[in-house]
């Protein structure tokens, strides 16, 4: 093992479960209050968003069919997208309430940090409330001393979710 | 002259009460040829009792998509799909054969198959132990000697199949009125349009794992209508036109024609709407896509010839096949699964098609490509899913209310021009308006049991 690389494992290895859950709570926070330059502003350049189907999670990105399966340019035009008044599937937008919860993390082969949560997102929209169900199966880096996404991964596990499935929020 | 379909209903109803006692009005359809106006009655939408008959004169009766045989690619391979309302096993058989069986045991009703797919030499039920071999026949049950020895005992017990079932280039198909005729007669001219997929690689096509199922708060009619409007496009998916120009491409849908086929069957085709993955290059695509598609042109070319070689790589289409299946053959291939379950409530299921040996980084891009577009996490049908759903709140605002065309909506767009003669674009209504005149033919039919 070159010095470099350990160096930069030893530094993936100081991550606390405090500071990988606090990453997830403000996150949560900024998805909720849409504010999505500062979301954004949580990837590294060239970083992906992925939600796979229910019947294809045992496939990676690039051979099962997805929901979402945004690349760098993708998602920057999500986001644009989301700004937009003519989104007109969130617009007006979805109210959401976030639950994170048993948080776990550990060092990956490929000095990547994987974190795994479950989530429980309570969306509000046409007087409605839809509950998806699911984990978190992220692949998170340290730049500049702070956490950022690599890759970020919302897995539902309901085999379908009856009503509202439309992900025109972010999961 | 105005002319009013579905006449025929009002003394039909399932529950027996006349339709005109409860909505006041004449009919289903109302057209209006000389003015040019095209009507439907926002009941058609929201009744129960509409719904009801659609089971029974529509999915009863129709043939209707149940999978790519790609699917179960091995023996012993099965699915479990709801189609027409009932639960089905869609499965090949230890020797081969694609069947389709009702999932519940002859014996007392239990769901056989539990799991959403999977693989089985014997179908057992859990409950009371009766197995079936993939054929159907019930092979063997606990303690037989308190049942009649006779093997027409045992023949009487086997899975339910389907009426009947038809494979088309793998497109398989069922019909579960065994008068249905076959599935030639049904598709007509539409079989072509499947064929114009299945050839799009000598290798043959494979739908990819990984089942984009997502529901509309809406009636399943107004999934086929978006899909068949190309005059929404522009006002709804700005977002998605946007973010295309950014990566270098503009599309509209002007210049599209529409086709009239058979049994309420239609389809819209474009020349140079968008991008085709394999064959006709979008920036967003990539430098390496760009190189491969000049040798895989040049295959389909050398394969089909000329004239289908380009109507299939420089033209996208958009199938609709009555009532069920909705075939984009767009950016790339999307096989769209409209099933109602309740007159405000549809399941929807997107399966990719992918020639089976696409090579991996093509693959990518295609699967990349058709979800910035399609499905419920998409750039676009998100938006699609939000009109559907707002038409249908929103249409409770007129029911009832009897003043003269309040409780209609209006589906005239492109109808004296249709009728001079003139184009049928696909930026006009003509193919809705084509679609509500086969559905009001059939649900105002009479009911089976009368027949």
């Amino acid at each position: 093992m070159t010095s470099t690389t350990g160096q930069h494992q030893r530094a993936l290895e100081d991550v606390t479960r405090t500071e990988v859950e606090d990453f997830l709570y403000d996150e949560a926070a900024l998805l909720s209050a849409w504010q999505w330059d500062d979301w954004l502003a949580l990837f590294e350049p060239g970083a992906r968003y992925e939600v796979p189907t229910f019947d294809g999670q045992r496939w990676a990105g690039t051979e099962g069919q997805y929901f979402i399966a945004d690349d760098w340019d993708l998602l920057q035009a999500r986001i644009i997208r989301m700004k937009s008044k003519n989104a007109h599937a969130e617009n007006p937008p979805s109210h959401t309430s976030r639950l994170v919860g048993n948080v776990r993390h550990h060092v990956e082969p490929d000095g990547t940090l994987a974190v795994q949560a479950n989530f429980v997102v309570h969306r509000m929209r046409d007087g409605l409330l839809d509950p998806y169900v699911g984990r978190y199966d992220h692949r998170l880096v340290v730049a500049d001393g702070a956490l950022r996404f690599r890759l970020r991964r919302a897995v539902l596990i309901t085999e379908s979710v009856r009503p509202g499935t439309r992900l025109s929020f972010i999961l | 002259m105005v002319t009013t379909a579905g006449a025929g209903y009002l003394t039909e109803t399932s529950d027996g009460r006349a339709v005109d006692e409860r909505l006041g009005n004449g009919g289903l359809i109302s057209e209006d040829g000389d003015a040019g106006i095209f009507r439907v009655h926002r009941r058609a939408y929201r009744d129960q009792s509409l719904f009801d008959a659609e089971r029974d004169r529509i999915w009863g009766r129709c043939w209707l998509y149940l999978g790519h045989a790609s699917e179960v690619p091995s023996p012993g391979d099965y699915k479990v799909r709801t189609i027409g309302g009932r639960e089905l096993i869609f499965l090949r058989d230890t020797n081969g054969r694609i069947r389709a069986f009702l999932n519940s045991c002859p014996h007392r009703g239990t769901a056989i198959c539990r799991e959403p797919e999977g693989n089985a030499k014997r179908l057992r039920c859990f409950y009371h132990a009766w197995t079936f071999d993939t054929e159907g026949r019930l092979v063997s049950l606990p303690s037989p000697e308190a049942y009649p020895s006779s093997s027409s005992f045992r023949d009487r017990l086997g899975l339910r199949p389907v009426a009947q079932l038809e494979v088309l280039r793998d497109f398989v198909f069922i019909c579960f009125d065994p008068d249905g005729g076959d599935l030639a007669s049904y598709l007509g001219e539409a079989a072509d349009f499947v064929e114009l997929v299945a050839d799009h690689s000598e290798a043959g096509m494979r739908v990819v794992p990984g089942t984009q199922r997502y529901y509309s708060r809406a009636n399943w009619k107004l999934g086929v209508e978006n899909a068949m409007d190309g005059y929404h496009f522009a006002p709804s998916h700005s977002t998605f036109l946007n973010y295309l120009k950014r990566t270098g491409f503009t599309t509209s849908d002007e210049g599209g024609r529409g086709r009239i086929l058979t049994n309420g069957h239609v389809v819209g085709i474009q020349n140079g709407h968008s991008g085709r993955i394999g064959f006709d290059w979008e920036p967003r695509f990539g430098e390496a896509e760009r190189q491969r598609i000049d040798g895989n042109r040049q295959k389909l070319f050398d394969r089909l010839g000329p004239d289908r070689a380009s109507f299939i790589a420089d033209h996208s289409r958009t199938l609709f096949m009555f009532p069920n299946l909705l075939l984009f053959d767009i950016e790339g291939i999307s096989i769209r699964l409209l099933e109602p379950v309740a007159p405000d409530l549809t399941q929807i299921s997107a399966f990719a098609l992918a020639p089976a040996d696409e090579p991996p980084e093509a693959l990518d891009v295609r699967l990349r490509v058709l979800t910035s577009f399609i499905g419920p996490g998409g750039l676009a049908t998100p938006d699609d899913l939000e009109a559907q759903e707002a038409i249908q709140r929103a249409i409770v605002a007129t029911a009832g209310d009897r003043s003269p065309g309040v409780d209609w909506n209006d589906v005239s767009r492109g109808m004296a021009t249709e009728a001079e003669g003139g184009p049928l674009r696909t930026v006009d209504e003509g193919r809705v308006r084509a679609f509500w005149r086969h559905w009001a033919a059939m649900v105002t039919a009479p009911a089976t049991e009368e027949r």
